[in-house]
């Protein structure tokens, strides 16, 4: 064989030459494009319902109701808030609206013992005449009952302020708007247990989102772990869209316990969930979640008179049965 | 030049090359269209029967170079080897025929570290192999193997403590075995046509399970044909279509010998717009490396960085170098021929022998052929070839003829002729020898092709019954002969003082066939045929021989001495074996004076001699020893009385009177 050694060390020197070089890897583009990487909270809570406490039927709404969690309740000791409400179940569509207004008093604890147990909770602070636009709104007194061994104890716990239906005692009827720059105010009133606190006057302005209806899905489909959901909906997102599953109470038609939640900042209105992150969902029994949609506005704002933080938001929310495979 | 140029300008503005454009060769890529042109380690993917072009050894490596790669992307290298004449075996490693997709992670855990959670799809086809056969001059057969790996590295979460998310890799792997078929015809130099049958078998190694097959490489079966034209040595013309629907066309321009321009481009149905890219190239050669530059351009290529996974899901990647992700890019390949580095420009496509050899005449091969080669000029220019003989043991060098022009695929016979050695002249009896026959066609030195003749070499004293070859056993020179004539005509120097100046010739050679004819006798052929024939020191030993050996002795003997002879070859016609032969002698004695010499016109021949006069010529009957010359004389003026003039021999042919003189 004819060798020609410079050839060949010439051929040899390409190939060391490619040893550190590579194709450029192409980066895939999810087909929704967010900005944002979505953030997930896998989520370890007691069952959410209103069935449990005959004090927090009034006072904690449900995770399908106002898309908060009960970490951001207890984040929040104040909430005003504004909700338009969907909600799939088998049997078909329920909607409701509702605003309502809950400071709690985190320096007046109300205590209580009765024969099956003990009650402690902040105390709920009246801020006076309150309207939404102007509408005013009710005012609710919330009242426990307190179980002693021979009766039972009613005892008073302070109030809120509501129209509409949220999910416990109906108040004032009201119709979610969407888009709409609503105007939340109260004239003020003294609170504490001597009434040392003064909540001032206040006008707080928020707008709605849109209403949002999930286009993708309807109630009882099948969501597969296998592959990423692509959810759609329509209606403009709001600032922040929240998707969260929880497990489903079929008596109640309620969510009972929030398994995840993802958060995600997007432009239009469709969102991919990866099947890595469905594949984490804990199995139910009937293998049935419910499936919320949480467009919301929120900001946090301050009152003057009341040092502790006010979470304000408006939100609209589409729920709905899936069965996740 | 400007009728190339002016084509070549005309072609680019046509545009249109073929699919498959399988970017492991830097020569395809120009051309676009290779699939009946496909001569080097790239006919793995455009089309393995193209592998028996290669002539030896071949190594190959290509580099690729595109604002896609991180520097130089190095590409392929392998090797091609040439075996047993018409087989082929080709291996090639491929680092750099590699592909990999990101799926990046779309999430992230709330009050976690930052963890990423992508997925990365990487395709491979690193290894392949390749075989090719000549199956006629015309047609090759070739299959080739390419190995496709495929991976998936899936980063996934999982769930500790109920909210803690932490991390895994799932991989998986899958492979596959997919083989082309292709066939190569040439029916003509100027024409070559390809078809290859792409991904015909597929043998899977491992699958990917259900949930990432979406992810997996396709494999299309499809059929190409390629068709090229080279309607002359500067201009080839290529295309190529597939089953697919894609295909086009390009073309090579030689400038000089050593320099190739090359453009092409790339359509299809698919293709967005339906012209999607044009390619242009170089090709030069150094020594025998060849070294070829192109650059491949598309119109409208994929933004790689709007590539979504649902694209790519739904389209997916038929082939690693060239898909719908693929960007404009050039490449440069090496070519590096090892061994047998030549391109042949000439072959030898028959051989004829058209005599054997006697050694008795073995000079006559220096200026009159021994046989003819016909030569084909296999290449697309003019050529001079020339034609060796060479005969080991009888000659010392092979002997070449002068250089012939032999145009573009034409055929040309060349005669070839052989100057033999001294040892030739010693041959016992008849041998076979085998001769060799190499071809060279300019500018190289080295041959072009070889063949091999059976040469049958006679013995020493064989003859083949020609008069004419009869001569080369006249050996007037052979010392035995000139002590003869010399000690002959000292004895009789009186006597031939004493004749008049006219006769001294007639005398001289009376006496000396009485003297020869006193220790000569004559003897039948041994072997009762005329195909041996003695040389006079042989005839002289052995005292005796038949009229072959006697006449080829007697004129010996005459020559010596300066008187001229002539062989009279009668082959009666229709009684071949009474074949005889005599001779005659010039007397000197001018045709004017013949009757000094007889009165009898009957007993002499008026003939030109040497210098063109006319003179007195007397037959002689060499078998008539013993009876004297005047007996012999008579006998001989009879028989070319009876032969010639009476049976008008020489006019009809079976009589020919063949001058001794020195041959070639």
């Amino acid at each position: 064989m004819n060798l020609r050694i410079p050839y060949i060390i010439l051929l040899g020197a390409l190939f060391v030459l490619q040893a550190c070089r590579q194709n450029n890897p192409i980066t895939l583009q999810d087909e929704i494009g967010l900005d944002e990487p979505v953030e997930v909270l896998f989520l370890k809570e007691q069952p959410d319902t209103t069935s449990t406490s005959s004090v927090k039927d009034q006072t904690q709404t449900t995770v399908d109701l106002t898309g908060l969690l009960r970490s951001d309740e207890r984040n929040y000791p104040g909430t005003i808030l504004i909700g338009g409400v969907k909600t799939d179940l088998e049997g078909g569509r329920s909607s409701l609206s509702y605003s309502r207004i809950l400071l709690r008093d985190l320096q007046d604890t109300v205590w209580a013992k009765g024969g099956w147990g003990y009650f402690s909770d902040n105390r709920l602070i009246d801020v006076g005449r309150a309207t939404l636009d102007d509408v005013e709104f009710d005012v609710t007194q919330i009242i426990t009952q307190l179980r002693t061994v021979n009766f039972v104890v009613p005892l008073s716990v302070g109030v809120i302020h509501k129209l509409g239906n949220d999910g416990n005692q109906p108040a004032r009827p009201m119709q979610y708007l969407p888009q709409h720059t609503y105007f939340i105010s109260a004239q003020g009133k003294r609170y504490g247990k001597n009434g040392e606190h003064e909540l001032k006057k206040f006008q707080l302005p928020i707008q709605s989102p849109d209403e949002v209806t999930i286009t993708s899905l309807q109630s009882n489909s099948f969501v597969f772990r296998d592959e990423d959901m692509v959810l759609r909906w329509r209606g403009e997102p709001g600032q922040r869209t929240k998707v969260i599953f929880s497990t489903y109470d079929e008596k109640n038609g309620r969510a009972e316990t929030p398994l995840v939640q993802f958060t995600a900042y997007p432009k239009n209105g469709a969102l991919t969930i990866s099947s890595k992150l469905l594949k984490l969902i804990p199995s139910t029994n009937t293998g049935k979640v419910l499936l919320s949609l949480v467009s919301v506005n929120q900001a946090e704002v301050s009152l003057e008179g009341y040092p502790s933080k006010v979470l304000l938001q408006a939100a609209s929310i589409h729920n709905m049965v899936v069965s996740l495979r | 030049m400007k009728f190339p140029l002016t084509l070549m300008v005309a072609t680019s503005l046509l545009v249109a090359v073929a699919h498959g454009q399988y970017l492991s060769s830097s020569r395809g890529m120009g051309l676009g269209a290779y699939t009946a042109l496909v001569n080097d380690l790239s006919g793995l993917d455009w089309n393995p029967a193209g592998l028996v072009q290669v002539r030896d050894w071949e190594l190959s490596g290509s580099n690729m170079f595109s604002s896609e790669t991180r520097g130089l992307s190095f590409q392929t290298i392998g090797g091609t080897k040439r075996f047993l004449e018409n087989h082929s075996f080709s291996l090639r490693y491929s680092p750099g025929l590699v592909m990999e997709f990101i799926v990046p992670s779309t999430f992230q855990f709330q009050n976690g570290q930052p963890i990423t959670f992508d997925k990365r799809i990487n395709y491979r086809e690193s290894y392949a192999f390749g075989y090719g056969y000549q199956m006629t001059p015309d047609v090759a057969l070739g299959f080739s193997g390419r190995l496709r790996e495929e991976f998936i590295a899936d980063t996934r979460p999982f769930i500790e403590q109920d909210t803690v998310a932490r991390v895994r890799v799932v991989e998986y792997n899958a492979s596959s075995w997919n083989m082309d078929i292709g066939m190569l015809w040439n029916p003509d130099p100027s024409f070559s046509m390809g078809i290859v049958a792409k991904n015909l078998f597929r043998m899977k190694e491992s699958t990917f399970p259900q949930e990432v097959e979406s992810y997996a490489l396709r494999s299309l079966k499809s059929l190409r044909l390629g068709m090229s034209y080279r309607p002359s040595w500067f201009a080839t013309f290529s295309i190529d279509f597939d089953t697919e629907r894609q295909g086009g066309f390009g073309s090579e321009w030689s400038i000089t010998d050593g320099l190739q321009f090359r453009q092409g481009s790339v359509f299809g149905s698919q293709y967005s717009p339906f012209f999607s890219a044009v390619s242009g190239g170089l090709g030069f050669s150094y020594e025998s490396v060849r070294f070829d530059l192109s650059y491949l351009h598309f119109f409208n290529p994929t933004d790689r960085s709007k590539v979504t996974v649902q694209d790519f899901v739904s389209k997916g990647v038929k082939d690693i170098a060239f898909n719908q992700f693929t960007q404009s890019q050039g490449m440069l390949t090496i070519n590096v021929p090892l061994g047998r580095t030549r391109e042949y420009i000439a072959r030898i496509e028959h051989v004829t022998i058209s005599s054997e050899v006697y050694p008795s005449s073995y000079h006559v091969h220096a200026v009159r052929p021994i046989g003819k080669a016909r030569v084909r000029n296999i290449s697309q220019k003019p050529i001079q070839a020339r034609v060796s003989f060479f005969v080991d043991q009888y000659m010392d060098r092979p002997t070449e003829t002068p250089s012939l022009y032999i145009g573009p695929n034409e055929e040309r016979e060349i005669p070839m002729y052989a100057i033999f050695n001294d040892a030739i002249r010693f041959v016992p009896s008849m041998v076979l020898r085998a001769a060799e026959v190499l071809v060279k066609a300019s500018p190289t030195e080295e041959y072009d092709d070889r063949s091999q003749a059976r040469l049958i070499i006679r013995g020493r004293n064989d003859w083949d019954g020609d008069a004419m070859t009869l001569r080369s056993f006249v050996t007037p020179e052979d010392p035995d002969i000139l002590r003869f004539t010399r000690n002959v005509v000292n004895q009789q120097k009186v006597v031939l003082a004493e004749t008049s100046g006219l006769l001294e010739k007639f005398n001289t050679a009376s006496i000396l066939f009485n003297e020869f004819s006193s220790r000569l006798s004559y003897v039948s052929d041994p072997r009762g045929s005329k195909d041996r024939v003695q040389y006079p020191s042989e005839t002289f030993a052995l005292r005796g021989g038949d009229c072959d050996d006697m006449t080829v002795a007697y004129a010996s003997l005459l020559s010596s001495v300066g008187i001229s002879t002539a062989f009279i070859d009668v082959i009666p016609p229709d009684r071949a074996h009474d074949a005889h032969i005599f001779l005659m002698f010039d007397t000197g004695v001018p045709a004017s004076q013949a009757e000094v010499v007889s009165n009898n016109p009957k007993r002499y021949v008026v003939r030109k001699n040497e210098r063109g006069e006319e003179t007195v010529w007397l037959p002689v009957e060499t078998t008539i020893m013993t009876d004297g010359f005047q007996k012999a004389w008579e006998v001989g003026a009879k028989e070319y009385l009876d032969h010639v003039e009476v049976g008008l021999g020489v006019v009809r042919g079976w009589v020919r009177v063949v001058d001794v003189r020195p041959m070639m």
